[in-house]
Order: structure tokens, then C-alpha cells, then sequence
């Protein structure tokens, strides 16, 4: 139904009754008032969002500056002194205050080992579905599978967590020489197709009958590279011949998981840059006799990468403060060492242990305090430089 | 054409093979992702279904060091190969060895633990149809054979099926058979007695090592003969082990009251949490879109809401312990509960203040679908409002709000999907692994927000962390895991479904 030709109507300049559908001057009827109040509620609503953000970083500014600029019971370079090793010690004692030892720097190493392993593993396979999906698949492909990564989305992390420390932790301690075969297996599989020349017509579909059988075959590859060289298993091994102990909630644990459960953040922000392309541009690249890998890699990737850098960053944020599945697959060690077999104990799930039974307002309390504004700011901060970089991305399609 | 040049070599070899291998990876990368969800939502089925599938009981025959073998009865718990090749089971059972053997004189058989067999030591292994598995009122499991029944001090005929028995006792009586059938398959109770009374049956049990106890038939919770049972025997019992979340393979004594519990407090504290965060996060929502315009009060209100949905969870509790709790509940129990403290009401973790601290944790997943709706309704449509008078309130609340309001139960349902799995906030806000008593109950003021609750995120934490003993607990942290994400699923899946009928509305409003 229309009774007008809408185009006409917005085509014109904004007409200035229909911001403020009344001069301000008019007679106040109720209405009117109605008006009034009805923008006065509303507004309030929004400044109370924006006061909320406010108030979080206030308080828990306001929490952590007596800590700072108090009675100067540490410094803060004091806290990050990483002269003696002995010294970088995070101990908490449950009771009598002169034993406990705070140096946050290994929660601040295990934070960023977190999140240095699961973008190990999540980075590449997000960047890569976004590579098929945006510019590869077909229309349908992309219509069916981006569902199916949004499910990935709202699965708990407390049931990821769950599964990385009940499950995943002792199969990996008992298979760790499968699960390297298994991965060989699967990296083996594009270069295998590619040289069989049957490349194109390779659907997802037939990838995901591809991948058991694929890694079916690590793992009996590894079940006899297994039996030829390790009696009993290589975490057995690792630890018997002092190579490096092998501990059976590790950073490798975690970062698999950790890295899965930030794929679909990554996955949709670099998606986005990436699908956000102008087609005249790949259409240029392809009539000048560019293949589609080189379309891909001068012209695609080259525009999108700022994108992709927005991806890396918030993912980064998602991993950095993710808590639940670090707090239950990385054994809560607070150890300063970087090794993938290793536990540590990260920032997020130090706040989530020992915060609920500290004294309020003690040194403790207020260190916590100082870690988890760190922890924000530094979200905070990579979140804002990736909204920007989005930003200025679309701006820049909009342009072209 | 100059600057133009045509590559003739389009087609070389390195860069074939490179765009292939990019193009396969990528297939890969796809492929993988997709396998690792179906494989995460595979993993959690297998074990909660396995949870609830009756097992059946094997008859082992061990011989130990010399003597000759005996009998054991158990499930299968799992199975371990050691070093030197040879393989040991560990099963469900009891042995002789366990701690708490029979006394002669009282009705009681030692409990079911779990051993290790090796499998060596195993001559024979057997499931025979009529070995039966018995659980007591007092949380014990028993394995072995019924050897005699009797009703009324009667002893009947018996074939050693207790669907034969069942049958039997049909015709002594009906609510005792009711009761055997209850206790047999539990889903299939046909309502068939009327007015039946209680007459007294017992069954006497005997164990792999011939310990005969008589036992009343009112002391028993189930008998299972799962070795004989057909396949819709066993369908049935796993229907109503799941109802009742309860293992037919092992004694749970208060799961099911826990999860019951954790379900209700999940369920509470996200309505509480709707009731705060709907009205806010909708009317945020019609400012961005309708009042605030494009200036720099505009733009810092959005960037604070896509930070705000970019904070981690739990920084939102830290924020929520020392604010709600210390702060505003401190405050409060100096107001109003001055008469109680030291010990606090409101200034300490609770259902009110985890509800109001995930209100705002969810708040921008609300804003952000509420506006999305808002952007997708046609400007024509206020306009049209404009042309015939409205005020720029009454274009909001009579053309626009009950279009986007679909939009914002979208934004609600995601909300109290994301509060239903988050978990690291709740720690810091009053979550209890045992709640003693419900924030809902018959005492004034019926409601009590103060109160510390379950929630079901935190109950599988807890038991995860807590199971010293993994394998008695696995399958119902699957089965927990799997219901928590059913329920995240559902309300996902209906989002979704919501988002999608209310876009068809709005393209049939633009033609």
C-alpha cells in the first residue's frame, strides 16, 4: 500500500518538523508535556547506560587508587619487579598476612599465555572459515554454516571448560603423540587434494567426511609410531627422561578450547571485513587475468587486513578475560614459565577464587581490585582501537 | 592500452598450486570448525544418554591366586590397559573386600563400590537374564538373583522373571503389583487398580556369594532385570531415569532435588534480571536510535555500549561484589537491617544483586537487537505519524514500539540465554553449591532476594572441581552439561526464530 512516492519524500532535505515534529514555542498542551516527559525518561535511559560503563571503571578505579597513591605500602614497580626470580611469586595465604607474597606477574604471564595459545588455535581456523565462507563458498554454503558457527557462540563456557578439564586434559595425557599425528594428518590434507587436482569440485561437505578419515589415520599412525618408540606414551616419556614435566591441565589444554570458544568473535568481524570487498574491486582483479588466489592475496586480503587486525584484537580482548575455561582446565598454578605443558594461573581466575574470600577493603582486596582494572582497561582499550579500525574500514568501503 | 598488462602466464604452476592449497585450507579450516561443534554437542550426548541407558550386569567368574573361582556381579565402569599389556576392568560391585560386610541376623548386604578386576584374572564372563539389580530406599545397589517370593507369607511359584512375577502377583493383588511394575519400569504405569490395599510381599535376595536377605517389598526403590529387558524395556527406563535425572547404574541421593534447586534459582535470578534490564535496555535502545541524533553524546553512548558488551564477565562481577554488595548493600543493611548486623543482609551475595549485575552484563545484547529492529522499521511509517499530527512520542509509542517490541523479546531471549550460561560473575555474587532453602517459599515476604541461590552453570563447576572420583561422577556432569545446553540452545534457536518471522513482517510493511 502506498499512497505516495516515498523517494520524492526523502530525496528532499531532512524537513525540519520531522526531527522536532513542533516548534518549540507552540501552546503546551498535554500532549505536549507528554512529549516532554516521554524524552526526558528515554534520555535518562541512555545516560543511565553510559553511566553504568562510567561507574564501572570508576569504581573499581576508585577501589584500586588507595592501593597506588595510599599510604604507599607498595609501589607499583614494586609489584611488577622482575629483578630476582624467586621474588615473582604469587601466594596468598589463607591466614596471618606476613607470609603471603604478592607479585601478579605470574597471573599476568599466565593471562598473556592464555591467550598467546588460544590464538595459536583459534586465529588461523577463524581467519580461514572466514576466507571460505566470504569468498570461496557459495551463497548457500555461507546461508547454512554461519548458523551453525553462531551455535559455537552460545555454548557455555562453563561447558567448554567442562570438557577441556574432564575430557579433553586425560585423553591428551595419554594420547599426546595422537593428537600431534592427528593435526599432521589434517595439515597434510590440503596439500594431498591439492596435488590429486581435485581441488575445485571439493565440497565442505565432503571435508567434514574428509576430516575423520583423516585424522583416523594420525591416530593409528601415531597408535603404531607409539608402539615402535614409546612403551608407554610420550607424556610417560616427557617426564621420566626430565625432558620437561608434563602436567595434565597445560597451557595446551587450555589454548585449544580457549581458542575454540573465541573463533566465532573472530570469525564474525573478519567475515565481515572480508565479504565487505567491493565486488568491483575483485571483478577488476579477475578481468585483468588474476586466478582467485591472487585476487585473494593482492587484492582481498591486502584491503581487508585492517580488519583482520580488528579480529585479532578483539579476540585477543575475548581470550584475555575469558574465565571460566581457564579457571577449570589450567590448574591454577601461578607459575612465570611460557612451556605449552605447563599450568598457570591467569588473572581472570585469580579475581574469581580468591576475591569472594578476602577481607574488603585489605591489601589483598584492593591488589585484586588493581588487577581487574587492569584487566578492563586493557579490554577496554583493545575493544575501542578495534570498533575504530571497523570504523574507518567501512567508512573506506563506503567510499569506493 | 597503456598500464594495462596482461599476465600471459596466468596459469603457473606455484600459483595454481598455492590458490588451490589456500582455497583447501580454508575448506579445512571450515570443515573443522563445523566438526568440532558437532563433535562437542556429540561428546555430551553420548555421555548423558550413557548416563541414563541401563547397563547390563555381568557375572564375572574370578579366580584369585590358586583358589577356585568365584562368582562377582557388576557393571562395567571402564576399562585400563597397563604397561605390560594386560588390561583391568573396573566395575561396579560387591566384593567381599569391601568395608562393609554382612552381619548375620540384620537385612543388610555390604554396598556397592567400585574394584578393580584384572582381566586376567577373569575364567568367565556371563549376563544372565535373570540376574537382577535391586536398589533399596536406603541408596544401596544389589546384584543377584531373586531366589524365592512371597505375599502374604505365602511363598509363590517362581521362574526367576520378574515380569512372570509381576503377573503372579496381579492376581493376589493389585496395588502391590502396581508397585512391582512401578518398581520394573517406571513409565509404564497403567492406572488399572482401583481399590486395591497393601498386602505384604518380600522377595529374598541372594548375592554372588550366596548372602540371602529377605527384603520388604516397600524398601524397594527398583528392580531391573536390564540383561533380559527387551529394547523398549529399556527406552522406558531410560525415559524415566531422564524425567527423574536419576542413573539407573548408580545411587544419586540429591541430584535430583540439586538440580531441581540450581533450574529454579537459574530460572529466578534471569526473571529478576528481565525485570531490570528489558525496560532499561529498550529505552536506551529508543534513544540511541530516535532521540540522540549524531551528536557526540550519541557516539560515546555507542561506543560505551559495544565496550560494555566487550568487558569481560568477569570483570562485571568484581564491579558487581564491590558496588551492589559492598557499597549500595552495605548501605542498605545500615538503613534498614541496622537490627541484624553484624551479621548482612543485602551486603553480601545474593539473588538481587547477581540479577542486577547480569542485567547490565546483558544490557547491550538487549540495545543492540531492540535498535536493530527499530533501524528496520520504514521511516515512511513515522513520517506518516508526523503528516497527521503525532507528537514524536506518540510516532514512538503508538507506530514504532509495537513493531521493535519483537525485537527487544529477541534481545531478551539472547540476554537470558547468555545469563542462563554465564557462570565466573555469579562466583563473586552468592551462587552456593547447596542452597538451604529456595528464594521462593511460604514465608512473608515470599520472595527473598537477599537469599544465596544455585544456578546450574555453577552446580557443574562445582561438581567438576569437587569429583575427586571422576568416574562415579562423569555422566551426570554430561548429563548437567547437556541440559545447560539445551536449554542455551532452545532460547538461542527461538531468538533466532523471533528475529527472522518479525523480518518477514517488516518486508511485507515495506511492499
Amino acid at each position: 500500500m502506498q499512497y505516495y512516492d516515498r523517494r520524492t519524500l526523502l530525496q528532499g532535505s531532512e524537513c525540519q518538523f520531522m526531527t522536532t515534529p513542533f516548534p518549540a514555542n507552540t501552546l503546551r498542551s498535554r500532549r505536549q508535556l507528554k512529549d516532554r516527559l516521554f524524552r526526558h525518561v528515554v534520555r535518562t535511559a541512555g545516560l543511565a547506560v553510559l553511566f553504568a560503563v562510567v561507574l564501572i571503571f570508576a569504581y573499581l578505579l576508585f577501589n584500586a587508587v588507595p592501593l597506588l597513591f595510599g599510604s604507599g605500602r607498595l609501589s607499583l614497580a614494586g609489584i611488577f619487579s622482575t629483578t630476582g626470580a624467586g621474588d615473582a611469586v604469587w601466594q596468598p595465604a589463607a591466614a596471618g598476612g606476613d607470609i603471603s607474597v604478592f607479585n601478579p606477574r605470574p597471573l599476568i604471564v599466565g593471562t598473556l599465555k592464555a591467550s598467546l595459545y588460544a590464538l595459536l588455535f583459534g586465529v588461523p581456523l577463524a581467519f580461514m572459515t572466514a576466507i571460505h565462507l566470504s569468498y570461496y563458498a557459495s551463497a548457500k554454503t555461507r546461508r547454512r554454516l554461519k548458523p551453525a558457527i553462531e551455535i559455537l557462540e552460545a555454548l557455555p563456557t562453563v561447558v567448554l571448560g567442562f570438557l577441556a578439564a574432564v575430557w579433553l586434559a586425560p585423553w591428551l595425557m595419554n594420547h599426546l603423540l595422537h593428537a600431534l599425528m592427528i593435526g599432521v594428518a589434517l595439515a597434510l590434507l590440503p596439500p594431498l587434494t591439492a596435488s590429486l587436482n581435485i581441488g575445485r569440485g571439493f565440497p565442505v561437505g565432503l571435508m567434514i567426511i574428509a576430516i575423520p578419515v583423516a585424522a583416523a589415520a594420525g591416530f593409528w599412525a601415531a597408535e603404531w609410531l607409539e608402539s615402535l618408540l614409546f612403551d608407554r606414551g610420550v607424556a610417560y616419556w616427557l617426564q621420566t627422561n626430565r625432558v620437561v614435566s608434563y602436567s595434565m591441565l597445560n597451557a595446551l589444554v587450555v589454548g585449544a578450547v580457549l581458542g575454540i570458544s573465541a573463533v566465532p568473535a573472530m570469525f564474525s568481524i573478519a567475515e565481515e571485513a572480508l565479504s565487505g570487498v567491493p565486488r568491483h574491486l575483485i571483478n577488476g582483479a579477475m578481468a585483468v587475468g588474476a586466478n582467485r588466489w591472487q585476487t585473494l592475496s593482492r587484492v582481498v586480503l591486502p584491503v581487508a587486513a585492517s580488519g583482520l587486525l580488528a579480529a585479532l584484537l578483539i579476540g585477543f580482548g575475548r581470550v584475555a578475560g575469558e574465565t571460566m575455561i581457564v579457571l577449570m582446565a589450567s590448574g591454577n598454578t601461578p607459575l612465570s614459565d611460557w612451556g605449552p605443558f605447563s599450568g598457570f594461573r591467569s588473572l581472570s581466575a585469580t579475581l574469581a577464587l580468591e576475591l569472594p574470600e578476602t577481607s574488603v577493603n585489605g591489601f589483598h582486596f584492593q591488589l585484586l581490585f588493581f588487577l581487574a582494572l587492569l584487566l578492563f582497561v586493557t579490554v577496554f582499550i583493545l575493544n575501542s582501537v578495534a570498533e575504530l579500525i571497523r570504523h574507518r574500514l567501512r567508512t573506506r568501503y563506503r567510499a569506493w | 592500452m597503456p598500464g594495462l598488462k596482461v599476465s600471459r602466464r596466468r596459469f603457473t604452476p606455484k600459483s595454481w598450486i598455492s590458490g588451490s592449497w589456500i582455497s583447501l585450507s580454508s575448506k579445512l579450516a571450515t570443515g573443522t570448525v563445523i566438526a568440532i561443534i558437532v563433535a562437542v554437542l556429540l561428546i555430551l550426548l553420548s555421555g548423558a544418554v550413557s548416563y541414563f541407558w541401563p547397563r547390563p550386569i555381568y557375572e564375572f567368574w574370578v579366580e584369585r591366586s590358586g583358589e577356585a573361582a568365584v562368582p562377582v556381579h557388576g557393571i562395567i565402569a571402564g576399562k585400563e590397559n597397563a604397561a605390560d599389556g594386560s588390561a583391568r576392568l573396573l566395575i561396579r560391585s560387591v566384593t567381599a573386600a569391601g568395608d562393609d560386610p554382612a552381619t548375620p541376623g540384620t537385612d543388610r548386604l555390604p554396598a556397592a563400590d567400585y574394584v578393580w578386576l584384572p582381566e586376567t584374572a577373569v575364567v568367565q564372563r556371563s549376563r544372565p537374564h535373570h540376574l537382577t539389580a535391586m536398589e533399596t530406599r536406603d541408596g544401596r545397589w544389589h546384584w543377584g538373583y531373586v531366589v524365592q517370593l512371597q505375599v502374604d507369607g505365602e511363598i509363590l511359584a517362581y521362574t526367576g522373571s520378574l515380569i512372570d512375577f509381576s503377573n503372579q502377583l496381579l492376581a493376589a493383588d493389585c496395588a502391590a503389583q502396581q508397585h512391582m511394575i512401578n518398581a520394573l519400569r517406571p513409565a509404564r504405569v497403567a492406572d488399572a487398580c482401583s481399590d486395591a490395599e497393601f498386602i505384604d510381599w518380600r522377595l529374598l535376595f541372594e548375592d554372588a556369594e550366596r548372602r540371602q536377605v529377605t527384603v520388604a517389598g516397600a524398601d524397594i526403590l527398583q528392580l531391573m532385570q536390564p540383561n533380559g529387558a527387551g529394547l523398549l524395556d529399556r527406552i522406558a527406563s531410560f525415559a524415566t531415569h531422564l524425567v527423574t535425572f536419576r542413573s539407573p547404574n548408580r545411587y544419586a541421593p540429591h541430584h535430583g532435588q540439586d538440580i531441581v534447586a540450581a533450574i529454579y534459582g537459574t530460572v529466578l535470578m534471569v526473571l529478576v534480571m528481565s525485570l531490570v534490564v528489558s525496560p532499561l535496555g529498550g529505552l536506551a535502545a529508543v534513544y540511541l536510535h530516535e532521540y540522540a541524533g549524531r551528536g557526540w553524546l550519541a557516539t560515546v553512548l555507542r561506543v560505551a555500549v559495544n565496550n560494555l558488551a566487550g568487558v569481560p564477565s568477569i570483570i562485571y562481577g568484581v564491579f558487581g561484589l564491590g558496588f551492589f554488595i559492598h557499597a549500595v548493600g552495605g548501605r542498605f543493611d545500615q538503613w534498614f537491617f541496622a537490627d541484624k548486623l553484624p551479621v548482612p543482609t543485602f551486603g553480601t551475595g545474593g539473588l538481587l544483586w547477581a540479577a542486577m549485575t547480569l542485567a547490565l552484563l546483558t544490557l547491550p545484547v538487549v540495545i543492540v537487537a531492540t535498535e536493530e529492529a527499530l533501524a528496520r522499521i520504514p521511516r515512511s511509517l513515522k513520517e506518516g505519524g508526523y503528516a497527521l499530527g503525532a507528537t514524536q512520542s506518540e510516532a514512538v509509542r503508538y507506530l514504532l514500539w509495537p513493531l521493535a517490541l519483537p525485537g527487544l523479546l529477541t534481545g531478551m531471549i539472547l540476554a537470558v540465554a547468555r545469563a542462563a550460561g554465564e557462570v565466573a560473575p555469579l562466583m563473586l555474587l552468592g551462587v552456593v553449591k547447596q542452597a538451604s532453602s529456595l528464594p521462593i517459599d511460604g514465608n512473608f515476604p515470599f520472595l527473598h532476594l537477599e537469599r544465596k541461590f544455585m544456578h546450574l552453570g555453577y552446580y557443574l563447576y562445582d561438581l567438576a572441581f569437587r569429583n575427586t572420583n571422576l568416574k562415579e561422577g562423569l555422566g551426570l556432569l554430561f548429563a548437567v552439561a547437556l541440559l545447560l545446553v539445551v536449554v542455551v540452545l532452545v532460547l538461542n534457536l527461538s531468538a533466532v526464530f523471533l528475529r527472522n518471522r518479525l523480518y518477514d513482517r517488516y518486508r511485507k510493511l515495506m511492499s
